[in-house]
């Protein structure tokens, strides 16, 4: 494999971390989230600091982890004991912060953001260790699917108040599903910092949010293959066609309202029903 | 409020903007008990069972239950103490089977924390208790169809049998047997006192009134909200002003 595939297959591995995190918590769980992007430069920020402190990869991960999930649960625990859509505006105000924050502090950076940031020291292994963070991601959400908490957060996102009569207390439940999901992010950020060996805000911005939540919504909301899928095909795709390049937020806009409007269950799960509807014997 | 009183109201009122929605009503709700909770449209039944299970929040006085004061608590710590409701409008989850709807409500105790739920992966010992409580009321055939399938009389069902998954002591059921045929209404009346006899004590609103005076010894009326009668249903339904209240609406349902 040379060079640039891989480049390519550490970004997608990235991707697919982002996608899944958002996915524990809008598909899973049921609650939009704008501003998944922040969490992810949260954790990209921190690694950058550390990292440029001389403190290596066994402190800059788990610090990265913590702080993005410390930054969900702040945010979480503001905004999901309100209303049930007031998640979607606050996290869409929680990204604009962010960006204003990281912009005007000296600390961070501001417009230039933090570059030469040292090296993971993995040398040429880099990027089969973001490989394998993708892999124990996707089986750590295949477990919380399958365990009781997937099963209370499916009942969250189909009925919250018939959940609450059954003792679930949803409240806590959400913010759960948020801080996992924005600590996984943590983890995509760290990766991304050594990846490109320089931070700036306009990698973490409102496009970059949009971008993860199409890749949730096109893959199928739940579904954690279609995440997969779907993480490597709009990371791809940029690569693939340079127009779509340049126009991103349009492109992925479009999809993402096409998705909703006509295939709303998302792309892997519509398959594989016209796949079973093929073979009528296997269905029933 | 004696021993026996597992709920016990004084005077509790809601007010949603400038509508009373429930005025000062009072009452008492003992061990066993099997109440039917009556009165015409717009009452304020409904709210007031959602006053106890806790979806709605008093504006104005006491709610106990166990002697434990509720006003200020949850409906998720409500059900937990013991409390189930039953929806008017089905509310299955939609997105899973029927014998998993009722299997997450068996499993209150493993719910309660999220930690504990991750570690928990096993769910066939949930499903056969889910089993038997879909047996119960009759749907047990059915187990493993999603919900959009099956028709009202199934769901109604699915409500009574996820609310006594979680094996309440007190069970509020809001309008049970509405949009049932004849036969599917008197077996689920029949479900219900044979629940009651085994030891739930039961409050359900209920249109139906020939079911209603057939299965419960005890009903409360409300109009306006407020409470105009209490007590033994045959001579709550011949109080003057409950025969007023509900005359046009209920007397030629009472004739059946």
């Amino acid at each position: 494999m040379g060079a640039y595939e891989t480049s390519l297959l550490t970004l997608v591995a990235i991707n697919v971390i982002l996608a899944l995190s958002l996915n524990l918590i809008s598909g899973l769980c049921g609650q939009v989230s704008l501003g998944h992007a922040a969490f992810f430069g949260v954790g990209a920020y921190a690694t950058a600091l550390l990292a440029k402190a001389g403190l290596g990869l066994a402190v800059t991960l788990p610090v990265a982890v913590v702080a993005a999930g410390a930054a969900g649960l702040l945010v979480g625990f503001c905004s999901l004991r309100v209303r049930d859509d007031f998640l979607a505006i606050a996290t869409m105000a929680a990204g604009f912060l962010f960006l204003g924050l990281v912009r005007t502090s000296e600390a961070l950076g501001g417009e230039l953001g933090i570059s030469q940031i040292p090296d993971a020291g993995l040398g040429e292994a880099f990027p089969w260790f973001v490989v394998a963070c993708a892999v124990l991601t996707g089986l750590l959400c295949a477990l919380v699917k399958r365990s009781w908490l997937g099963f209370s957060f499916s009942a969250v996102s189909a009925d919250e108040m018939a959940a609450r009569s059954l003792g679930i207390d949803t409240p806590r439940y959400k913010l759960a599903a948020f801080v996992l999901g924005t600590a996984l992010a943590g983890v995509a950020g760290c990766l991304y910092a050594y990846y490109l060996g320089t931070v700036g805000a306009e990698a973490f911005g409102f496009p970059v949010s949009v971008m993860i939540l199409a890749m949730v919504v096109i893959g199928g909301m739940g579904s954690l293959w279609g995440s997969v899928l779907a993480a490597a095909l709009l990371t791809l795709m940029p690569e693939w066609f340079r127009f779509v390049n340049d126009y991103k937020l349009l492109v992925f806009g479009l999809l993402l309202f096409l998705m909703m409007r006509f295939i709303p269950a998302g792309l892997l799960p519509w398959f594989t029903e016209r796949v079973q509807r093929l073979r009528p014997g296997e269905a029933a | 409020m004696s021993a026996s009183d597992l709920l016990h109201i004084r005077d509790i009122g809601v007010r949603f903007g400038g509508i009373v929605a429930v005025d000062g009503v009072s009452f008492d709700v003992r061990q066993g008990e099997l109440v039917g909770l009556l009165g015409p449209n717009g009452a304020g039944k409904t709210t007031l069972l959602r006053l106890i299970s806790g979806v709605v929040r008093p504006t104005a006085g006491e709610i106990h239950f166990r002697s434990e004061r509720l006003n200020a608590l949850g409906a998720a710590g409500r059900a937990r103490r013991g409390i189930a409701m039953s929806h008017q409008v089905v509310r299955p989850f939609r997105n899973m089977s029927l014998l998993d709807n009722v299997a997450l409500a068996a499993g209150g105790e493993i719910t309660r924390a999220p930690w504990r739920a991750m570690l928990t992966l096993d769910r066939k010992a949930w499903h056969k208790k889910a089993m038997t409580y879909l047996d119960m009321v009759g749907i047990g055939a059915l187990a493993d169809k999603m919900p959009n399938t099956q028709p009202l009389g199934v769901l109604k069902r699915l409500e009574v049998a996820r609310a006594l998954a979680t094996q309440p002591q007190m069970l509020l059921l809001d309008e049970p047997l509405a949009g049932l045929g004849h036969g599917e209404a008197v077996r689920l009346a029949d479900l219900i006192r044979e629940l009651n006899r085994g030891g739930v004590t039961i409050v359900l609103i209920e249109h139906n009134l020939a079911e209603v005076m057939r299965i419960c010894p005890r009903i409360v009326v409300l109009d306006n909200g407020r409470k105009i009668a209490d007590g033994r249903a045959e001579q709550a339904m011949q109080d003057p002003a409950v025969i007023e209240a509900y005359l046009g609406e209920g007397a030629s349902h009472a004739a059946h």
